[in-house]
C-alpha cells in the first residue's frame, strides 16, 4: 500500500498531463453571473447583466457542482462577473466545499470589506482568492476598473483574506494603461509574499467587439517591458518552446471547461461557443460532442499564417479562442500574437541563450 | 464512549477527486499532494464514516489478496501517514 506523496508539483504535473492526455476537466471555471461591481475598461463582457429568464437556480447550480465532480473536475475556480453577486454564492460554495473541490475565486474583493465575510468565505472552504490588482497607484487602478475608491477596498480585502488564512494571488492585465508602472506592484507583492501573474494578451469582447484591443500595450511597451523584466529577473526570459508545433496542444476542452451564468458548457473561458446546457444534458454527451471534439482537436502546425519552422513560431503562444473573435477563425494567426512572439524573440536574442 | 472502546478514525474534509481509480488528495495542512494506489484509494473511501482499523483491515482482506495480520500492518502504516498530513481526525 503506499500513498506516493511527491512534492504537490510533482504529483500535480502527472495530473496535469493525465487530464490533458485523457481529456478529464480536472479545472472547470464557474461563471457565476455577468453581473460586476466594477465597469473595467479592458474587460472582455460585454453586458454586466443577466438575462433574467436564463439564470440557473441553486438547485440546478449544484446539478451542475455534481456533474462536474462525477466528470473528474478537482480544481474549480468561481468567477464572473463577480461571483459574489450572485444571489446564492454562498449556498453554491457549501455545495462545492461538500463535493471536495479545491476551490478559488477570481475576484475584485470589492464585496469582501469586513473580517466576518474574509471568515465566512475561509470557513466556507475557499482556498485561493486571486485578486484583480492593476496598479500600486490608486489613479491607474481605479481609472482601469472604472470606480473610483475601487484600489482602496481591493487593498482592503487582500488584507483582511490574509488574516483569515486564506491563500491570496495577485491578478494583473497589462494593457497601455499600466504597464509602465508594473515594476512598483512587482516588487510590493515581492516584499508582500505574493505570488503574482501578470498576462499582456487583452482579449476581445464575447460578443466580437475589438474595443478593449485598442488598450493593448504598444510594441515598445512591450519591448521596454521584457528587456526590464529580463534585466531584474533573467529567469524570466522568455523560453523557446520545445515542443515541436506538430505536437503542441491547447488545453481547450481537454484538461479544463468552463460553465458560462445559463449553466452552458465551454472549452475554456476564452473559447465562447457553448457545447450545450450541462443542466438538461448528461457531461459526457456535451464533453465528446462535435463541438466539443473540433476544439479539442486543434492543432498548431494546422495554424495558418506561421512562418513555421522559423524561429517566431517558437515564440509563439497562439490562442484558438483569441484568434476566432479577432479573425473569425480559431487558425489564424493573429497580428497581436506575431507582435508578441517577435518582441519575446528579440529579447530573447539580446538578453538569453542565443547559442 | 468506553474509555476501551476501540479508536475510530475518519478523513477530515479537504479537497480530492478520483481519476483512474486512484484518489488524489490536497492537504491544506502541508500545502501536499498525494497520489493513492488502489487500496490506499480504498481506505479514503471507507474513512467516509468513522471506522475502526479493525473494520478496515478486514475490509482489505476482502478486497485484496492480503491475510488479516498484514492488512493491520499496511493500514497503521498508511494511518500514520494520513495523520503526518492532518488528512483524518481519531474520534
Ligand atoms: C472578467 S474578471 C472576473 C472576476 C472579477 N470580477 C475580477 O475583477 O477579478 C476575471 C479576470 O479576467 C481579466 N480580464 C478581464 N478582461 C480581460 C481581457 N479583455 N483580456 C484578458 N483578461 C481580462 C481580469 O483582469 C480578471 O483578472
Amino acid at each position: 500500500m503506499s500513498i506516493n506523496s511527491l512534492t504537490h508539483y510533482s504529483v500535480i504535473d502527472n495530473l496535469r498531463m493525465k487530464s490533458i492526455h485523457q481529456a478529464v476537466p480536472l479545472q472547470a471555471s464557474l461563471e457565476l453571473t455577468y453581473r460586476c461591481n466594477e465597469r473595467c475598461t479592458h474587460c472582455y463582457i460585454d453586458n454586466f447583466s443577466d438575462a433574467p429568464n436564463k439564470t440557473l437556480s441553486k438547485e440546478n447550480w449544484f446539478l451542475v457542482l455534481q456533474k462536474l465532480r462525477d466528470a473528474g473536475t478537482l480544481y474549480l475556480i468561481l468567477m464572473g462577473g463577480e461571483a459574489m453577486l450572485n444571489p446564492y454564492f454562498w449556498e453554491i460554495l457549501e455545495c462545492a466545499r461538500e463535493m471536495h473541490f479545491h476551490i478559488s475565486m477570481i475576484t475584485n474583493g470589492l464585496k469582501i470589506q469586513t473580517s466576518e465575510t474574509a471568515k465566512k468565505l475561509h470557513d466556507g472552504g475557499l482556498h485561493l482568492a486571486t485578486i484583480s490588482l492593476y496598479s500600486l497607484d490608486p489613479l491607474i487602478h481605479d481609472e482601469m476598473t472604472a470606480v473610483q475608491g475601487s484600489h482602496v477596498k481591493t487593498m482592503k480585502a487582500i488584507e483582511l483574506l490574509r488574516e483569515q488564512g486564506i491563500e491570496v494571488h495577485i491578478n494583473c492585465l497589462l494593457t497601455r494603461q499600466n504597464i509602465e508602472h508594473h515594476f512598483d506592484l512587482v516588487e510590493w507583492c515581492v516584499q508582500k509574499k505574493l505570488p503574482m501573474k501578470e498576462d499582456v494578451s487583452v482579449t476581445p469582447k464575447m460578443n466580437g467587439d475589438l474595443s478593449t484591443v485598442n488598450l493593448r500595450a504598444t510594441e515598445k511597451q512591450l519591448l521596454w517591458y521584457y528587456t526590464e523584466k529580463a534585466r531584474r529577473w533573467p529567469p524570466s526570459i522568455p523560453p523557446l518552446l520545445v515542443e515541436p508545433a506538430e505536437d503542441y496542444v491547447c488545453n481547450v476542452a481537454k484538461g479544463k471547461c468552463a460553465v458560462n451564468p445559463y449553466g452552458e458548457l465551454l472549452g475554456c473561458i476564452e473559447v465562447r461557443e457553448s457545447f450545450g446546457s450541462l443542466v438538461t444534458e448528461p457531461f459526457g454527451t456535451l464533453w465528446n460532442s462535435p463541438t466539443a471534439l473540433k476544439w479539442r482537436n486543434l492543432r498548431l502546425k494546422d495554424l495558418k499564417g506561421m512562418k513555421s519552422p522559423t524561429l517566431g513560431g517558437h515564440f509563439c503562444e497562439h490562442c484558438f479562442g483569441m484568434a476566432l473573435h479577432e479573425s473569425g477563425d480559431p487558425l489564424v494567426l493573429t497580428p497581436e500574437s506575431q507582435k508578441l512572439a517577435s518582441v519575446k524573440e528579440s529579447i530573447y536574442y539580446d538578453h538569453g541563450n542565443n547559442d | 464512549m468506553s474509555l476501551n472502546a476501540p479508536l475510530r478514525v475518519q478523513r477530515k474534509s479537504v479537497p480530492w477527486q478520483e481519476i483512474d481509480g486512484q484518489a488524489i488528495i490536497l492537504s491544506p495542512k502541508t500545502n501536499k499532494a498525494h497520489e493513492l494506489n488502489a487500496s490506499a484509494t480504498l481506505l479514503w473511501h471507507l474513512m467516509e464514516q468513522a471506522r475502526t482499523l479493525d473494520e478496515m483491515a478486514k475490509k482489505m482482506t476482502d478486497e485484496f489478496e492480503i491475510d488479516l495480520v498484514s492488512a493491520c500492518r499496511d493500514v497503521e502504516s498508511i494511518l500514520e501517514r494520513f495523520v503526518e498530513e492532518g488528512l483524518v481526525e481519531y474520534q
